[in-house]
């Protein structure tokens, strides 16, 4: 083995520009492909949240990736129901075509001046009586898990208090315990739960530890536990209310029936 | 090809990286909690630890001996993020539960003890089957003890559910210390306890 | 309130080997004597406590997606976090090899003792973990201070007692199989056990 100083500089600069170049390369290559299956995710998961089910209703999640020839093109199917827009921080609906809505990442928005931050919602539409009707209101919910942050969305009933359905595409908790948030049965426990109290005003949901009493007041607002995930599900009670409370100048409006739904 | 067997053959039982070399611990518990992950975690392991035996023999001639170590780590990195870039791109579901843990595989001791035991002083072939049969020992472990873990965590397989109804109707009751941190380590110790009898190998 | 919680969870409830697993191979190795675990725990906490805010410096301003803004507004797309590996190991390296040297003009006792498992203090996957958990979890530079600390205390705390523990069972009548690796890791199954009842302290919440 050489000793020279020279050499070993030289040495180290090779295998650093090898090494530079041959990942650079790679992430490149790769890169097309993974944003492709990211936007999919994304978008099969919005289109999960907001009532999508029968043509995405497996309970495995590796089994929804497997069967793809199950469902229509997750693109195509998002075009043809879906419209996404984009809200300031008081609701009101921006226009800012630079911007991709479902491209948003809530955590970067989390870490900008209030003002410049941008929500994105997604409107389920159908045609209901030859009308175009909006029949479900989605929107991401991120926030802090045990391991990892988790990303996710959230679909309301045109009421906006009744919840149309829950999804999470992206978590790193512990398998079998924290990640069975993205599990079908306890997705399922927050389809019907209401955000709202009787005077209106914006509770939220709870993740008990334990089972839901359902000669309880609140069990409207509450749903069941994951056992031995308790801290990854005080971390989903806290990122729905965080969440929803950034969403709530906008629901208002269209609660007293004045907000602009947009064409895309 | 005139390659020794016993080179493939030894980390898989007598020299096994986890329960006799005593390598590659830390994050073979974290991601046993089901199967499924322990597998996916198993064949990265693999990839690593051949490819970069088989590189790093290549270069053996030409390391400067003062930067030995961050040579051999650089290289190591490099294919660990390689692995993750893949996994990202042809097995998302997957790559977004092991994230932090794909990144682990660099400070995973079995690489680097490999590297520095056996790929500088053999040459690139048999130190990428040495490579091949360390990450299967260390898979083989991860593999046992994720199955374990899941079957008596969740009573399920795969994700398959596997224990009857009827064994719960009867009381039987998934034992959630299993899925936790002292299940992992409480199981481990007992898979040791027996490869080390059949194995005769002692500590000091 | 925030940054002692941190602290506390980082020490008790999320200890880093007995909750998260990191830090094993020269936790089991190196807890046979309690001089020898003293003076590796004192180690890790320094370089946790130096690496993980350097790495949040190196991350915030170079690495992450948009990192690169205040070199011009046409660096704003770049993306270098496939680079994180890399960069955090290689500081991690760096500041090995330095308190290596200090040790050894301090205190060449220690040094001799440590031997080789002080260069291995790299590869200890606490040190790298914590560094990683700190950019999964968008922790801001003081957050990430007090997580390394604590993160490091939470290992010492760890090794001591497990050198506390081997020593008293080396009179103890262990099946010869079960000696050394196994015993420790049963022992260290109890210990996280143990551990497990700080889960329902909750601080300011």
């Amino acid at each position: 083995m050489r000793q020279g100083n020279a050499y070993t500089l030289i040495f180290l600069t090779a295998v650093a520009l090898i090494v530079s170049l041959v990942l650079a390369l790679a992430a490149q290559l790769l890169k097309d492909r993974q944003d492709l299956l990211q936007q999919a995710d994304m978008k099969r998961n919005i289109l999960i949240a907001a009532g999508f089910m029968e043509c995405y209703a497996d309970a495995d999640e590796a089994k929804r990736e497997m069967d793809p020839g199950i469902c229509a093109d997750v693109h195509l199917y998002y075009e043809e129901h879906m419209r996404a827009l984009l809200l300031d921080r008081d609701g009101n609906v921006v226009h800012e075509p630079e911007t991709v809505p479902e491209l948003v990442d809530p955590a970067r928005e989390a870490e900008k001046r209030p003002e410049k931050r941008r929500f994105p919602v997604f409107l389920r539409v159908d045609r209901i009586g030859g009308k175009e009707t909006v029949t479900a209101y989605c929107i991401p919910i991120y926030g802090k898990g045990l391991w990892s942050s988790l990303y996710g969305y959230l679909a309301l009933e045109p009421d906006l208090n009744t919840i149309r359905g829950l999804t999470f595409y992206k978590q790193g908790e512990t398998p079998g315990l924290g990640a069975e948030i993205q599990s079908r049965w306890f997705q399922d426990g927050f389809k019907g739960k209401t955000i709202l109290d009787e005077k209106g005003g914006l509770v939220s949901i709870t993740v008990l530890k334990g089972k839901v009493d359902p000669s309880s007041p609140l069990a409207a607002h509450q749903v069941d536990g994951i056992s031995g995930a308790t801290l990854t599900t005080k971390g989903v009670t806290e990122l729905l209310m965080k969440s929803l409370s950034m969403y709530e100048p906008y629901f208002t409006m269209i609660r007293r029936g004045g907000a602009e739904h947009g064409r895309r | 090809m005139a390659v020794d067997k016993k080179i493939f053959l030894a980390p898989i039982n007598e020299n096994n990286p986890i329960t006799t070399q005593v390598l590659g611990i830390c994050s073979a518990l974290a991601v046993t909690s089901q199967l499924k992950p322990s597998i996916v975690m198993g064949l990265a392991v693999i990839a690593v630890v051949a490819f970069s035996n088989l590189i790093t023999s290549f270069m053996r001639e030409y390391i400067p001996q003062k930067v030995r170590i961050i040579v051999e780590m650089t290289v190591v990195a490099a294919l660990v993020i390689l692995v993750d870039q893949i996994l990202k791109a042809y097995a998302f579901q997957m790559s977004k539960q092991l994230s932090v843990f794909v990144g682990l595989i660099i400070t995973n001791c079995i690489v680097l003890g490999r590297i520095e035991a056996f790929s500088m002083g053999n040459r690139p072939v048999p130190s990428f089957v040495d490579g091949l049969g360390n990450g299967l020992g260390y898979a083989l472990i991860l593999f046992i003890v994720g199955f374990f873990r899941e079957l008596l965590g969740f009573g399920k397989i795969l994700g398959y559910q596997v224990l009857p109804e009827s064994l719960y109707a009867a009381g039987y009751e998934n034992n959630g210390l299993m899925v936790l941190a002292p299940g992992a380590f409480i199981i481990l110790s007992l898979i040791i306890w027996l490869q080390r009898t059949i194995s005769g190998y002692r500590e000091d | 309130m925030e940054l002692l919680n941190i602290g506390i969870r980082a020490i008790f409830t999320e200890n880093i080997i007995l909750a998260y697993f990191l830090g094993m191979c020269s936790f089991l190795a190196l807890s046979k004597k309690m001089p020898t675990s003293l003076g590796l725990g004192v180690a890790v906490v320094f370089v946790l406590s130096i690496t993980a805010p350097v790495n949040w410096i190196i991350h915030e301003y170079v690495l992450r997606e948009g990192a690169l803004a205040w070199l011009g507004p046409q660096f704003k797309e770049v993306d270098l976090s496939f680079l994180v590996f890399i960069s955090f190991i290689a500081v991690i390296a760096a500041l090995v090899q330095v308190v290596e040297m200090a040790i050894e003009k301090f205190s060449s006792k220690l040094y001799s003792a440590l031997g080789i498992y002080l260069p291995l203090i790299t590869v200890n996957c606490a040190i790298l973990g914590v560094s990683l958990f700190m950019v999964e979890r968008r922790l801001t530079l003081a957050e990430t201070a007090v997580f390394g600390f604590s993160s490091g205390i939470g290992w010492l705390m760890a090794i001591v007692s497990m050198a506390a523990i081997r020593w008293k069972l080396r009179y103890s009548n262990i099946p010869s199989a079960m000696r050394g690796l196994g015993i420790t890791m049963l022992v260290t199954g109890l210990m996280a056990m143990a551990f497990m009842i700080f889960s329902g302290i909750s601080l300011g919440h």
